[in-house]
């Protein structure tokens, strides 16, 4: 008869624990039934292996005394859960994200953008444990979300979604990316310049640094643009108005940043920011009007690209609208059928 | 070769939809028989002699919701040779079944026109 002890142990691991001892004992009369049944006094291992197989795994019996199920987060709270995280990460990341360019905007030490890059990343797993701790306890107290018992109404349901779904690889490489190079801004005003190995100094950006807080909003606007379209999974005309939005401001960012840079050019007696390449070869330890010319290039690529994109954005978000309508006029010639 | 992978696909569609059909009928089945207070074992030996085999992973589960739903009524028995939990259908079980059995009387007489002509 150990088996049976030792099959109603392992039963009793998975039971809730205030049902556990009614439930062994019961089961366990149970068996202790069936085996008399079938072999009377005379009871042998082989008839108890028998009617345990029968009665199956310990842990799949004790599952079915879950009509409901075991979860951490039941099926009723789970969309409630999804959207409650998704309201707390993009609320600590985006928080976070400001609060890094505020205080790194003052800061002058060259790795604190390193420890707030840190911290965010560090934010995440601690936003995702808090929210799963809170619905799991909603769970465990048996919480269930009261839905509105209003009528269904099929003329309130809402209209046909034109939208195009959001590439997420190149969303969250777009993040990453806009990250990086944040970090990468970051460090060069904190250290006042770019240096190499060593720290030895290179050469200095006055117009970077000038306008380096304009940018870090710009770039902070287009990561959280990134996160609630990750969020969002759809391009809707809400956020395609914020993603033009977002490009309109960074090409006047990049338009102070371009004409920064010729006010410095003119300032050092350059008229043009296009240098003949003997003045570079006759001067190769001038890095800064090296670094300048680059970045200015930059400037004005990064300007076009992202003059480019808007224009592809408003021509995306008036065809949608024009969709839209097209819709609307298919659904009412269904009617008029 | 195919046949026998079609024949062995058709078995198992075949045994999981009976399943369904007899997990559907359990409940009525149960609440059938305990118009006088009945232990586990005693249940399934009943059922078994009327032709319905249920094991008892199904059963005692199956009966701890149907006294949960508020629709059967348990004692312990200590007396015997080992302690047994009674159940027994009470008021509430009574109305439940009387609906359950009008629909299953309505469901047969349906599922037979509905076959009628099928062989």
């Amino acid at each position: 008869m150990e088996f049976i002890e030792r099959y109603l142990q392992e039963v009793g691991r998975h039971l809730p624990t205030n049902k556990k001892a009614d439930i062994l004992t019961e089961l366990r009369s149970s068996l202790g039934d069936t085996l008399e049944a079938r072999a009377g006094e005379d009871i042998k291992e082989e008839s108890v292996i028998q009617v345990l197989k029968e009665m199956g795994a310990p842990r799949k019996v004790a599952a079915s005394y879950y009509p409901e199920g075991q979860y951490l987060i039941g099926p009723e709270l789970y969309p409630f859960f999804q959207f409650i995280l998704g309201i707390a990460l993009a609320g600590s990341i985006g928080g976070q994200l400001i609060a890094a360019v505020v205080s790194l905007a003052v800061s002058s030490r060259p790795l604190a953008i390193v420890d707030q890059l840190g911290q965010i990343a560090g934010s995440v797993p601690v936003t995702l444990g808090f929210v799963v701790l809170v619905f799991f306890l909603l769970q465990r107290l048996n919480v269930q979300p009261r839905f509105d018992e209003k009528e269904f109404d099929p003329r309130a349901l809402p209209a046909l979604e034109k939208d195009k779904p959001v590439n997420r690889a190149e969303r969250i490489v777009s993040i990453i990316m806009g990250i990086i190079v944040l970090g990468f801004l970051f460090q060069i005003a904190a250290n006042g310049g770019f240096t190499a190995k060593g720290g030895v100094d290179l050469f200095t950006n006055p117009v970077l640094d000038h306008y380096f807080p304009w940018i870090a909003v710009s770039m902070v606007i287009g990561i959280l643009l990134d996160v609630i379209l990750l969020w969002r999974g759809r391009w809707e005309i809400s956020t395609r108005l914020a993603k033009i939005g977002a490009n309109l401001f960074s090409m006047f960012v990049l338009y102070l940043l371009i004409q920064g840079s010729l006010a410095w050019f003119d300032q050092m007696g350059l008229h043009s920011f296009i240098v003949a390449p003997d003045t570079l070869a006759s001067e190769p330890e001038n890095f800064q009007l090296i670094g300048m010319v680059s970045f200015q290039i930059a400037y004005f690529v990064a300007f076009i690209v992202t003059g480019i994109e808007t224009l592809v954005s408003l021509y995306r978000l008036i065809r949608a609208g024009r969709s839209s309508n097209a819709s609307s006029l298919a659904g009412m010639a269904l009617i008029n059928r | 070769m195919f046949d026998m992978v079609k024949n062995e696909e058709q078995t198992t569609v075949t045994e999981n939809v009976t399943q369904e059909l007899r997990r559907g009928i359990l409940i009525l089945a149960i609440l059938s028989q305990l118009n006088e207070e009945k232990y586990g074992y005693a249940l399934i030996s009943q059922l078994a002699e009327l032709g319905l085999e249920i094991d008892q992973g199904t059963l005692y589960p199956l009966l701890r919701r149907l006294e949960a739903q508020g629709l059967l009524d348990s004692s312990w028995n200590v007396e015997g040779s080992r302690p047994r939990r009674y159940y027994v259908i009470n008021k509430a079980g009574k109305a439940i079944r009387k609906d359950l059995a009008g629909e299953w009387r309505s469901l047969t007489e349906i599922t037979e026109k509905l076959l009628a002509n099928i062989k």
